[in-house]
């Protein structure tokens, strides 16, 4: 299968434009619709390992498609973590020109021609992998063959008929392996699920176009999530906990969040009944509460705990 | 605000209300914050204080008589707090010889439920959960032994109760 791609990629490149200054040693983020993806295994482990930026798995894993407790690539980004990222220079925002577009003939025509050649390469593979089941299955088989014999016997007993011997010699000749096995049909064969796009060459870059924080409750979330980013923390989101972020002190597989962050503007009021619930909902989950303001430019926090007194 | 007249002539009152008169409600509330942390949560060295920035009474205390000493704001459950406010806060309630980073909040109801939350500038970690776990077990062994006592005193009590009986 991964022959396959390759040569359709490697024919798809003979046709396109080479790419040379547009995929550079920046990590590829891939906008589609607006969201930010990343489709690379190697980049997902990168951005979590160097960069401590997580994202959130929301594609569904080929070989176990009708299950989403685990998920896969791709790798959605949030806002907040795209901006960081382009304003590092880590990583380069990309867009497909013609995915939006009406795809062209000879773009389709290549698509269904490996997709044929896909199914026809499935067809020996899968006659290959039922032979071997039913191989393994060859005592079972057989037996079923008998206990149904048997029990044509019984049944020819009480017909009186005649016939059943010609039937159980007939039977006894019975050869495993020359049980046909039909070939798979196209809505059964696998379909390859690309991880990147094999058009990449028909990408650009929309950097300048990328315009998150735009609005001040925004920009407050970006500054907290910035500043806090730089203090070493993994972030992500808080909505699990009602809050803006989760920040951790090392992997979020690894470790418990420290905090629950909720960005509020400096001078906005809370109530001392909302400050008991902010407090309460940390104590009961062991993490400290903390309200993220931004006074002279710079990120203040308090944090919030429950006394343990009631 | 609940108003108790017979609070009125507790000198504690007496001393707050002479601070800052204008400001009633959070004397009374003070007050009441004060009663509850020594007769109620028996802390140690409860002491009322002025804060002439705010124009507001504060408390100090130690909740027990290893522990440092806190600070306490009482206010209502109706108060409003801006994180701004929260910083005046810990920059204007101070007392000589006291560094902390900590405030504890006593939020007050009417009916004299009294919560109390702590407020930190800047970010502080939660507690280990080993800390936790010792804290828990510590706090068991205490009230077993109290218990265990209790009984001693009972026995002490009835035995004086005899003897002073027969003399």
């Amino acid at each position: 299968m991964a022959k396959n791609t390759e040569e359709v990629r490697r024919a798809i490149e003979k046709e396109d434009m080479p790419m040379t200054s547009l995929i550079s040693v920046k990590m590829s983020l891939f906008v589609t619709h607006g969201k930010v993806f990343v489709w690379d295994t190697d980049d997902v482990m990168k951005l979590r390992e160097d960069y401590r930026i997580v994202g959130n798995l929301v594609g569904s894993l080929p070989r176990a498609p009708r299950q989403n407790i685990q998920l896969g690539l791709p790798l959605q980004l949030a806002p907040d973590e795209v901006t960081l990222l382009l304003e590092k220079g880590f990583c380069e925002l990309l867009e497909s020109v013609k995915l939006s577009s009406q795809i062209d003939d000879d773009r389709l025509k290549q698509f269904t021609d490996m997709r044929q050649t896909s199914y026809q390469q499935q067809i020996p593979l899968f006659i290959g992998e039922r032979r071997k089941e039913i191989n393994q299955h060859r005592h079972k088989i057989i037996e079923g063959k008998k206990a149904k014999r048997q029990k044509l016997k019984q049944d020819g007993e009480h017909d009186e008929n005649d016939e059943h011997d010609s039937i159980e010699e007939r039977e006894d000749d019975f050869n495993i392996d020359d049980i046909a096995i039909p070939s798979i049909k196209p809505e059964q064969a696998i379909v390859q699920l690309f991880t990147e796009s094999p058009w990449k060459s028909r990408m650009t870059s929309i950097h300048k176009e990328w315009q998150y924080p735009e609005s001040d409750s925004d920009k407050l979330r970006y500054a907290v999530f910035k500043d806090l980013w730089e203090k070493k923390y993994y972030l992500t989101s808080g909505t699990k906990f009602g809050g803006d972020f989760l920040v951790y002190p090392g992997d979020p597989a690894l470790f418990h969040s420290f905090y629950i962050a909720v960005c509020i503007p400096h001078h906005d009021k809370l109530t001392a009944l909302e400050i008991v619930t902010l407090g309460r909902l940390g104590a009961t989950v062991r993490k400290t509460v903390i309200l993220c303001s931004i006074c002279d430019n710079e990120v203040y926090y308090t944090s919030l705990q429950w006394t343990g007194i009631t | 605000m609940a108003v108790y007249p017979e609070l009125r002539d507790h000198p504690k009152y007496i001393e707050a209300i002479s601070w800052c008169p204008e400001n009633e409600d959070q004397v009374m509330m003070a007050i009441q914050v004060f009663l509850d942390l020594c007769e109620v949560r028996g802390w140690f060295d409860v002491r009322t204080h002025h804060c002439r920035e705010m124009n507001l009474v504060f408390l100090s205390g130690r909740s027990t008589n290893k522990s440092p000493t806190e600070l306490i704001l009482p206010t209502d459950i109706y108060s409003q707090i801006s994180p701004a406010d929260m910083k005046k806060y810990f920059s204007a309630i101070k007392l000589e010889n006291i560094e902390t980073n900590c405030l504890t909040l006593a939020v007050y109801n009417v009916d004299s439920t009294i919560v109390y939350y702590k407020m930190f500038s800047g970010l502080v970690p939660p507690e280990n959960p080993k800390i936790s776990e010792q804290k828990r077990r510590d706090k068991f062994e205490n009230f077993q032994r109290s218990r265990n006592d209790l009984s001693k005193y009972i026995q002490q009590f009835t035995d004086e109760r005899q003897t002073h009986g027969h003399s």
